[in-house]
């Protein structure tokens, strides 16, 4: 029978590229204009390397400590209470990063199509069936990251139609913008890219021939980040750029100024495609919280601490209402996260790698 | 120490303690609940005074009776006890107990008193009364084998063993109902098939403790992973040739005396929707086709909500020429969609189960009568739109396109729940609706293997059988889904076309 707390390396792949794939992406391209004009893809670009290297570091991590969870080198190089300590800050960050998830992707949906739904509706409907997947097992969590991964090509397919009147010219000249405004673009770029820290998460449930599994899904960061490139190059061709920075979601625009025959308004359904892939993104960070309260509290089952952080981002996601809230609260989270992806992870490695080092 | 004049009766176990034949005919009657269709012949065989007994309701009298005159010629002329294929001797210690089990069976006895013993002999002449070998109403299929299974076990696992010329084929039989005695073979190839899953099967079967098992449907339920599903987890099917098919990719097979139906496990959700005439025809066609009833699953389901949800919530869907004629089609309806939907779609099912119970000619009246006058009357009289009409028929039409009437049934009845999400909130309940569904599918298994297997998780060889149809010899792996132990289907084929290159 299969494993049920096991997973194959592609299964990762999907998961990391599912995590990082969220509502951020529909306003990806006008969060980086704003800041960077037309060389918005430069910054893409170098955040993409950048996480590129991080990934890497990651991958590096993860196959010398051998198969623990990277909770376990966490509480192995702070030892026992410090450890959980950081292991339960770590479950406050996911579970905001949870609510932030939420509110902007209930932001979106209230604005474009339910104006007049209460929000709290939206939400419960966008969390129930969050809750009943991650309640199972990885396994079933890492099958439908991958189902979902069929949903990309269409987009890709209905975007494609940008290119029967393309306008290159939008993107010259390179680098126009000054090296300093590029660099501004960094913040929102990486930004848009995170969700790869997934890979510190699941790694360890992939079990069998770890190095090449765990291989294999350090490439999901590089597809994801090809794919948000061809989101803003077709944007900034389609768009210009005062366009770009005026409008909050450019891919959706795209698809309303698009006109089929058969269907009118594509943009509907985009939305309702992109929920699904925003809803996976929501799962898979609400399951990491959950497995980090798990190890807060020592607790046997994650399914139960699910439910609870359920109902606690329902309530605390009704608390910003207005546009400005849900931004700042963003924000936050954009600090946040570089504080729990890239520094903590260091620090843990390093003292990590020194305890190896003393108990030798 | 005689218990007939003292007009009081002792239970006896043993025949031997017997002293005569009429105390044995009066022992045995009371084992069996003094039932009348026991009939007690009592003859003259070689010599002796003798009784035949047996119920005339299990046993084949002609039979019977050649099979008797035979033993008394073979008696006359060697003088010695015989055995055959039907006829063997009963061992001196056999309990009164097991001989009225033996005869509720069908076995006829022949007991004999000679110098204080009993000399018993048992006749197996059990009445065989089944069906002719038809092909199945509900399976019909354009090209291939006509045939289906019966009512009868063992003619059915003939249908199967000449398909089958293995002695990989193995069958084993459980007695399953305590007062039935039903019997049940499960069949499987020992080679392919994995082992924990059959460990897993038989398991399962043995802890079945119940009456009567008068049907499959039943054993289904006290064997499926999930009783609160929707999906069937077992695929049910009246076709040896399905069943052979299905044992081939290291699936079992349970057959149950009485009942035409076999079962069929581990399976995925796509086992529902292939049809041996895709094995029939081209290989293109039969892809065409297998995708075909993919996407009528897909219209059976979502077609009634994404039009509640498109006249509710998002009329700009519609493209601007439409636009006119739909909304005058929508305008003057008094009822909002969903009760417009609700309506109709239960008059469908009311028109399906009439049909159903009614013989032949009649059904067909009721189809013209629903569909045709209720149609365009409903319409003539403003309740409905005709737009409508058109979206519920193709539904109608889509959920009968399922090879499987349990698939059908789940498929007609889902689509209800969708309706009401999308009324309440267009696209996105649809949505939630559609993601609630996929996690159940994932989580679903059917005997421990993933129901959505060649998707979730993904296996590229198994899209070539399970989903699409690729030709026969590119098919050299069984699919992954029933984890079978012996991957390999077949070698390499048509290597001649290569070789005449060279």
């Amino acid at each position: 029978m299969n494993e049920k707390n096991e997973i194959s390396g592609w299964q990762l792949f999907f998961l990391i590229v599912q995590t990082q794939i969220g509502v951020g992406a529909l306003s990806m391209p006008a969060d980086i204009s704003i800041e960077s004009g037309h060389d918005a893809w430069i910054s893409l670009v170098i955040a993409g390397v950048l996480m590129q290297i991080l990934i890497l570091f990651y991958f590096w991590m993860m196959t010398t400590a051998g198969d623990m969870s990277y909770f376990d080198i966490t509480k192995k190089a702070f030892g026992k209470i410090a450890g959980r300590c950081l292991i339960a800050l770590y479950s406050i960050y996911f579970i905001y990063v949870v609510i932030v998830s939420n509110i902007s992707f209930i932001k979106v949906i209230s604005e474009w199509i339910y104006m007049d739904t209460p929000r709290w509706v939206l939400m419960i409907l966008f969390l129930l069936p969050a809750v009943y997947l991650v309640r199972g097992h990885v396994s079933t969590i890492a099958r439908f990251s991958m189902l979902v991964s069929f949903f990309l090509p269409i987009l890709v397919f209905i975007l494609l139609f940008v290119y029967t009147q393309p306008e290159f010219l939008y993107l010259l000249p390179v680098g126009g913008e000054g090296i300093e405004n590029i660099l501004k673009g960094l913040r929102p770029a990486l930004f848009a890219l995170l969700g790869f820290e997934a890979f510190l998460y699941f790694s360890s449930y992939v079990k069998k021939d770890r190095k090449k599994e765990l291989k294999k899904a350090t490439y999901a960061t590089l597809f994801v980040f090809i794919f948000y490139l061809f989101l803003i190059i077709t944007t900034q061709v389609f768009f210009y750029v005062d366009e770009i920075k005026i409008i909050p979601y450019p891919v959706l625009y795209i698809m309303k100024a698009l006109s089929f025959v058969i269907v009118d308004r594509v943009d509907l359904l985009f939305l309702t495609f992109w929920m699904v892939i925003a809803a996976t993104s929501l799962m898979n960070y609400l399951f990491i919280s959950s497995q980090a309260v798990r190890d807060v509290f020592l607790l046997k089952d994650h399914s139960n601490a699910v439910v609870i952080i359920a109902l606690l981002v329902l309530f605390i996601s009704s608390i910003p209402t207005t546009k400005t809230d849900v931004k700042e609260w963003t924000n936050v989270l954009l600090y946040l996260s570089v504080v729990f992806t890239i520094f903590l992870p260091f620090i843990t490695f390093i003292l990590f790698r020194l305890r190896r080092r003393i108990e030798k | 120490m005689n218990e007939k004049s003292g007009k009081s009766f002792r239970k006896m176990q043993y025949i031997r303690e017997c002293q005569s034949l009429d105390e044995l005919i009066e022992q045995l009657s009371f084992h069996m609940g003094n039932t009348q269709d026991l009939v007690t012949v009592k003859v003259q065989f070689a010599d002796k005074e003798s009784v035949i007994i047996y119920l005339e309701s299990t046993t084949d009298t002609n039979q019977l009776e050649k099979t008797f005159e035979w033993l008394t010629n073979v008696y006359w002329a060697s003088d010695e006890p015989t055995e055959t294929l039907r006829i063997a001797q009963v061992e001196r210690g056999q309990t009164l107990d097991d001989t009225a089990k033996k005869i509720l069976l069908g076995d006829t006895y022949l007991f004999s008193m000679e110098q204080g013993s009993w000399i018993t002999y048992k006749i197996g002449s059990p009445l065989v009364l089944q069906r002719a070998i038809q092909e199945p109403k509900n399976e019909q299929i354009v090209r291939g084998a006509h045939a289906g299974f019966n009512e009868n076990i063992i003619t059915n696992l003939y249908q199967v063993r000449s398909r089958l010329k293995s002695p990989h084929l193995v069958i084993r039989y459980f007695t399953i109902g305590e007062l039935s005695q039903t019997k049940c073979a499960l069949l499987y190839l020992d080679h392919v098939a994995n082992p924990m899953i059959i460990e897993e099967i038989t398991m399962r079967l043995q802890s079945i403790n119940t009456d009567v098992s008068f049907s499959i449907g039943t054993i289904e339920e006290y064997i499926e992973d999930d009783n609160f599903s929707p999906f069937p987890q077992l695929l049910n099917t009246e076709r040896p040739d399905r069943v052979v098919g299905n044992l081939a990719e290291g699936r079992f097979a349970l057959l149950l005396d009485g009942s035409p139906t076999s079962l069929i496990a581990p399976v995925n959700f796509f086992a529902f929707y292939q049809s041996p005439d895709d094995y029939n025809g081209r290989f293109m066609v039969g892809t065409f086709y297998r995708l075909l009833r993919i996407a009528s699953f897909l219209i059976a389901l979502l077609l009634p909500a994404i039009y509640i949800a498109i006249i509710s919530f998002h009329f700009e869907i519609i493209p601007q020429d439409i636009t006119l004629p739909t909304k005058r089609a929508i305008e003057d309806i008094p009822y909002p969609p969903l009760f417009e939907a609700l309506l109709l779609e239960l008059t469908i099912e009311l028109i399906r189960e009439a049909g159903i119970r009614l013989p032949n000619p009649i059904g067909q009246t009721i189809g013209i009568v629903g569909g045709l006058v209720i149609g365009d009357a409903v319409v003539n009289a403003g309740f409905i739109s005709n737009i409508m009409i058109i979206v519920v028929a193709l539904t109608a039409i889509s959920s009968f396109v399922v090879p499987s009437v349990e698939m059908n049934t789940t498929v007609r009845i889902l689509r209800f729940p969708f309706m009401i999400l999308a009324s309440l909130f267009g696209f996105f309940g649809v949505a939630i609706g559609l993601i609630i569904l996929t996690i159940h599918l994932i989580r679903l298994e059917s005997m421990c293997t993933p129901y959505l297997s060649p998707f979730a998780p993904f296996h590229l060889t198994a899209v070539k059988d399970m989903f699409l149809r690729f030709p026969a010899w590119n098919q050299t792996q069984r699919p992954a889904d029933a984890m079978p132990i012996n991957k390999k289907r077949h070698g390499k084929n048509r290597w001649w076309k290569h070789e005449r290159k060279k």
